[in-house]
């Protein structure tokens, strides 16, 4: 029997004015994995929250085990067994892990008063059933970003788990947890479960799916079996256009050091420290430092970036140090800076995408330019062409998707020439088109003379685009030998397995 | 010379005013809404307690205090969320609308438009016996509004720190995914925090009124904001929040004393606490900056 | 004045500023002749109070102008705070402090300045508010202090100085009023319409109004204003002066407060009376929020409330409605103001079914 059964869904959403979902149908069986694949935007996402209740359908029917169900809420759809785990942690980082997963049902003692020891207990127990390891009192913002999704996961599980749904779980997971992953994913597989697993990976899905449906602007293009596709093939299915064939050569080769760090430590920041990292960057080069979440990629960016002084030792750029440039002169032609942290400080949110996309650049216009002119939005039009952002200027950026403020980040610093340009996790949220895009941008910047910093938490962004590369483990850089390392051999370093 | 003992005694009757607003404020901050009507709410109770209490007797007063400005903060929550309106805005206008409103209602249960004595509505102290005692005879000196006053205040931190509603609030303010998560209205949370937010400065205005037996036009006098302060310098925690309100309640009590010993103008003494307290938060803040 | 080209790139995406004012008025209205059908014993008089006798000759309207100017002073004083991120919420005292320091400056002054004094007071005015401000300004530029928590107490603290000031040492004892004495009538600014109180300061506002406006929709240090009041992070991370914003703005606001301080004692009051400023630094967030942070609004949003005000006071005083009414009008108009409901919202709720937020 069919586990879960979406048939014709539609769902419209007016604040953004998109239809996400536009009559898509999807099925889940017993005991399989059942991969959905697209490019961003393609409604996946939607589509799995409308079968785990956080969102309603506008037409179309939702139904489990045959009968048709209406969930007003995750709740409802958590007692008909579905569990779900979120993409961006849906996590309160102040609370302790046991508490998260307690949370909205809570045991309690005197009918009133929250039952702490209650509470640790069933979360140990859950823990140990599945095989993980994570302490029921640690506060979530303390664990790694591994520690987190297993929180994420146990939590998915608690309640019911005949349905599991897993939006890009392994987005932020090394080699071993992933395999872990892997192997839960059997095990619930074989014990009868349902797993929805939407992912942009395509050796993963490959790997693990029974079933594998496309969707593209809102519905499910088709359904296929692994065995009918490789990896190329399925990447062809997901993005229209090939992109299989990626990968650039420097046209250049290395000048003056463009960013330098000596010897730089950052400590009392928990997981996220610098120990004693050297690293030079020259002008018509990209270098990559690799490593996963809580292996010091934060600390190091922000110090790349001049945001944090260390604690000890120097960054220089362009044989100066960082903090000797006043921001004003840093940040318009010497440094470009691509943030992880988007809205924080890539973006305001609630300014418009015009304004957001110049923002760089006001100091360039002459006072009666800015006050008269039209520079302005014509300079923001052909800023946001460049990166491919459609009708934004007028719009808030609050209102645009993640990719799409991606892109807007992009196409502001990515636009003049930089000394240098520190870019950490660039490709977030982009669609394999637009990440190719971005990619090639990084690489003509190098060509035109930039250091490229690249920091990522995706080996994959570093082995297609670096000259060099490097692994950050615990606070510590190791340089991996010559361009193009193989993918085990990155993995091995990243968690921190010795050759 | 001022006398330790007293001075002890009325910064724990400061203490009972500013514990359960600032107490109540943080019960807001939890879920990650900033609670600028403490001020409003406290005078609403203030109020409340005098009006009710001159129709119905104390105990109604009291109840009266507790239950109206929790109705108000409800309510006014409830419209910043369903109608959209920034809840900073609604507080500010709750903060003017109440003194409006008090002042134009004081015209029809008083009588009066200005201060409004009703006899009887003056809490005693009922364990005067003991507060000859040499210092601890100042936890027993209290009027009983005050001892209510530190009960509830004592029961809005239970609540915070021991139910499954104060780990929803914290959720609430930390991310409000988590609670889509769990399924979990998040408005509802706020709602319900706003609700005891509002009952707790209002038994802090009752305790206020009923330490003078008396309704005196903008009687807060800024002690809703002192206690909106002493949130953020406690860092938003219970413990802290309640240490800093012992600090300002003492910095108030030393100006109130200073009064009986100086020449110099009560107006002057009584401005110290507010200079004293905006340097506390700028030195506060300069600590944690660097931290 | 804007051009639409400019709106598209500075866009706050707030309900637009003329129909925020056209739902503030008509609320406004529906209140006034609420309350004076409802709590006025002599519900006509009162009514004619608000919506006759201000508009009935052109004294009373350009009353009702000068009126407007100190509060449209002091939500311009807002505005730029709040478009800096800064919520200062001390603008009672700085105008307070404004009024003390012109009085003084123009009764003290006056032997040596002669007429010249009117320019010492509005300085003196303008300094005082922009010293009540600085202890908030320079907590916020060196010690990252919440302006919004440092403000309110440093004003409540000036607030009970200056009433012992002018209750006191400086009060003019041959009165009743606890007032300072009267400044001469040469020091005063001159009246222009007589027998109006009409004097230059409504013309002042509109020059600063329309300057402000022109800062914010068009220079480049008013974007990046705006872009660090909504994200002082990214300000900061694109090279702007933040350090420079973190605490001027609450300086040019204690400024414009201070200001509007020295015009009240100028024009119609003559000198600084005890609790003079009534509430105008509540009602300037207000009216800044009528005008939806647009300065080039302000006027308009000040004379509505200026007109609520005199309206008030004429009622309160010709029948038996109480004076308060127009502060609790005020606050109902900033509650109806400040709500957008949403279309979709509502069509929501009347089918009843249950939205979610989107993600």
């Amino acid at each position: 029997m069919q586990l879960a059964t979406l048939t014709s869904i539609r769902k419209y959403y007016p604040s953004t004015n998109a239809l996400a979902v536009d009559g898509a149908d999807f099925s889940l069986e017993r005991g399989e994995v059942h991969a959905l694949v697209g490019e961003n935007g393609a409604g996946k996402s939607t589509l799995a929250k409308i079968l785990c209740g956080f969102e309603s359908p506008d037409s179309g029917t939702v139904a489990i085990r045959g009968s048709p169900v209406s969930f007003s809420s995750h709740r409802d759809a958590e007692k008909a067994g579905i569990g779900f785990v979120p993409q961006y942690s849906m996590l309160a980082p102040g609370l302790s892990a046991a508490d998260n997963v307690a949370l909205g049902h809570e045991p309690r003692f005197l009918g009133v008063f929250s039952d702490r020891r209650r509470v640790a207990y069933d979360f140990s127990l859950l823990a140990d059933r599945y095989g993980f390891s994570v302490n029921p009192d640690a506060i979530v913002s303390t664990l790694s970003a591994s520690g987190r999704r297993e929180v994420e996961i146990l939590r998915a599980l608690a309640r019911g788990g005949g349905v599991l749904v897993l939006d890009e779980p392994t987005s932020i997971l090394g080699e071993r947890e992933t395999e872990a992953l892997f192997a839960l994913i059997r095990r619930l597989k074989s014990a009868g479960a349902g797993i929805v697993y939407i992912s942009h990976r395509a050796k993963e899905i490959l790997d693990l799916a029974d079933r594998i449906s496309v969707m593209r602007a809102g519905r499910v293009e088709r359904t296929i079996r692994p065995d009918d596709t490789d990896e190329c093939g399925l990447a062809d299915l997901i993005v229209r256009s090939s992109s299989c064939a990626a990968g650039t050569d420097s046209g250049s080769t290395p000048g003056k050091p463009g960013l330098t760090l000596r010897s730089v430590t950052l400590s009392r920041r928990g997981s996220d420290s610098l120990d004693g990292a050297d690293l030079v960057v020259r002008k018509g080069e990209v270098v990559a430092v690799v490593a996963l979440g809580g292996n010091g990629l934060d600390a190091l960016e922000d110090v790349a970036a001049g945001v944090v002084g260390p604690d000890s030792g120097d960054v220089l750029v362009l044989g100066k140090d960082i903090h000797s440039y006043p921001p004003r002169i840093l940040r318009s032609g010497v440094m470009a800076y691509i943030p992880t942290d988007r809205e924080g400080r890539g973006l305001c949110a609630k300014a418009s995408v015009a304004l957001n996309a110049i923002a760089g650049r006001l100091r360039g216009y002459s006072f009666a330019d800015f006050a008269l002119g039209r520079a302005p939005l014509a300079d923001a039009d052909a800023l946001l062409a460049s990166f491919d952002v459609k009708n934004g200027g007028r719009r808030r950026v609050d209102t645009l998707s993640g990719g799409n403020r991606q892109r807007v980040v992009a196409a502001r610093e990515l636009d003049g020439p930089a000394d240098v340009v520190v870019a950490a996790n660039p490709t977030q949220g982009l669609d394999r088109s637009s990440r190719a895009a971005l990619l090639s941008r990084l690489a003509e910047m190098r060509d035109e003379g930039s250091a490229v910093l690249l920091l990522s938490s995706d080996p994959e962004d570093a082995s297609e685009l670096a000259d060099r590369s490097f692994v950050l483990y615990r606070g510590r850089l190791k340089a991996l030998s010559g361009p193009g390392s193989d993918d085990s051999a990155i993995a091995a370093a990243l968690t921190g397995v010795e050759p | 010379m001022i006398h330790l003992s007293a001075l002890l005694l009325d910064a724990i009757a400061f203490l009972a005013v500013l514990a359960p607003a600032a107490i109540g404020g943080l019960a807001t901050e939890y879920a990650g809404s900033l609670n600028i009507a403490l001020e409003g709410l406290m005078l609403a109770g203030a109020f409340s307690y005098m009006a009710f209490g001159a129709a119905f007797g104390t105990v109604a007063g009291f109840i009266a205090a507790m239950l109206v400005p929790s109705a108000i903060a409800y309510v006014s929550d409830l419209f910043s969320r369903k109608a959209n309106a920034d809840s900073f805005v609604v507080g500010l206008g709750v903060n003017m609308l109440v003194p409006a409103a008090a002042s134009m209602l004081s015209k029809y249960v008083f009588g009066s438009k200005g201060v409004a004595a009703v006899a009887g509505l003056q809490s005693g102290r009922p364990f005067a016996g003991a507060a000859s005692i040499p210092v601890v005879g100042a936890l027993f000196g209290q009027r009983s509004s005050d001892y209510l006053a530190f009960g509830v205040a004592i029961m809005v931190a239970l609540v915070l720190a021991r139910t499954p509603l104060g780990t929803r609030a914290k959720a609430a303010g930390m991310n409000r995914d988590a609670l889509t998560m769990a399924g979990i209205d998040s408005g509802g949370v706020r709602g319900a925090v706003y609700a005891l937010s509002g009952l707790a400065c209002g038994i802090s205005g009752a305790a206020l009124a009923s330490s003078v037996g008396a309704w005196v036009p903008n009687m807060s006098a800024g002690r809703g904001w002192i206690a909106l302060v002493a949130v953020y310098l406690g860092g938003k925690r219970l413990g802290g929040t309640f240490a800093a309100s012992a600090l300002f309640a003492l910095l108030l009590s030393l100006a109130t004393r200073a009064q009986a010993i100086t020449e110099a103008p009560a107006e002057l003494l009584l401005s110290l606490p507010y200079f004293l307290t905006a340097v506390v938060v700028v030195l506060g803040s300069s600590r944690s900056k660097r931290k | 004045m804007i051009s639409p080209v400019l709106r598209t790139v500075k866009d706050t995406g707030a309900s637009s500023t003329p129909k925020r004012l056209a739902i503030a008025v008509a609320t406004a209205a529906a209140l006034a002749a609420l309350a004076a059908a409802a709590l006025s014993g002599e519900p006509s008089t009162a009514l004619r109070a608000f919506f006759v006798a201000p508009f009935s000759n052109a004294s009373s309207i350009l009353n009702m102008v000068e009126l407007s100017a100190p509060l449209a002073l002091c939500a311009l004083g807002v505005i730029v705070t709040f478009r800096a991120g800064h919520y200062s919420l001390g603008g009672e005292g700085q105008a307070y402090a404004g009024s003390i320091a012109a009085a003084a400056a123009g009764y003290y002054g006056y032997a040596a300045l002669g007429p010249g004094a009117t320019l010492a007071a509005v300085v003196a005015g303008v300094l005082a508010g922009a010293a009540v401000a600085a202890l908030p300004a320079m907590g916020r530029r060196f010690a990252g202090a919440e302006v919004l928590l440092t403000s309110i107490l440093v004003s409540q603290g000036f607030i009970f100085v200056i009433d012992w000031a002018i209750g006191g040492p400086l009060r003019d004892r041959s009165g009743n009023l606890i007032a300072m004495p009267a400044l001469e009538t040469e020091a005063l600014l001159a009246r222009l319409e007589p027998p109006s109180t009409l004097t230059v300061a409504p013309f002042v506002v509109l020059i600063l109004c329309v300057a402000a406006s022109f800062y914010f929709e068009r220079t480049r240090s008013g974007a990046a204003h705006d872009l660090y009041g909504r994200n002082p992070r990214f300000a900061e991370l694109q090279g702007y002066d933040v350090e420079r914003l973190s605490w001027a703005p609450v300086v040019a606001s204690g400024m414009l407060h201070g200001l509007a301080g020295a015009l009240m004692v100028l024009g119609a009051k003559g000198t600084a009376i005890r609790g003079m400023s009534g509430g105008i630094g509540w009602s300037a967030i207000g009216a800044a929020l009528v005008a939806g942070s647009r300065p080039s609004a302000v006027p308009l949003a000040a004379l509505l409330f200026a007109w609520l005000d005199s309206g008030a006071r004429q009622a309160a005083v010709l029948s038996d409605l109480p004076p308060d009414a127009g502060m609790a009008i005020k606050a109902l108009v900033i509650l109806v103001v400040s709500s957008r409901p949403s279309w979709t919202a509502v069509k929501a709720f009347m089918r009843r079914t249950p939205t979610r937020r989107a993600k």
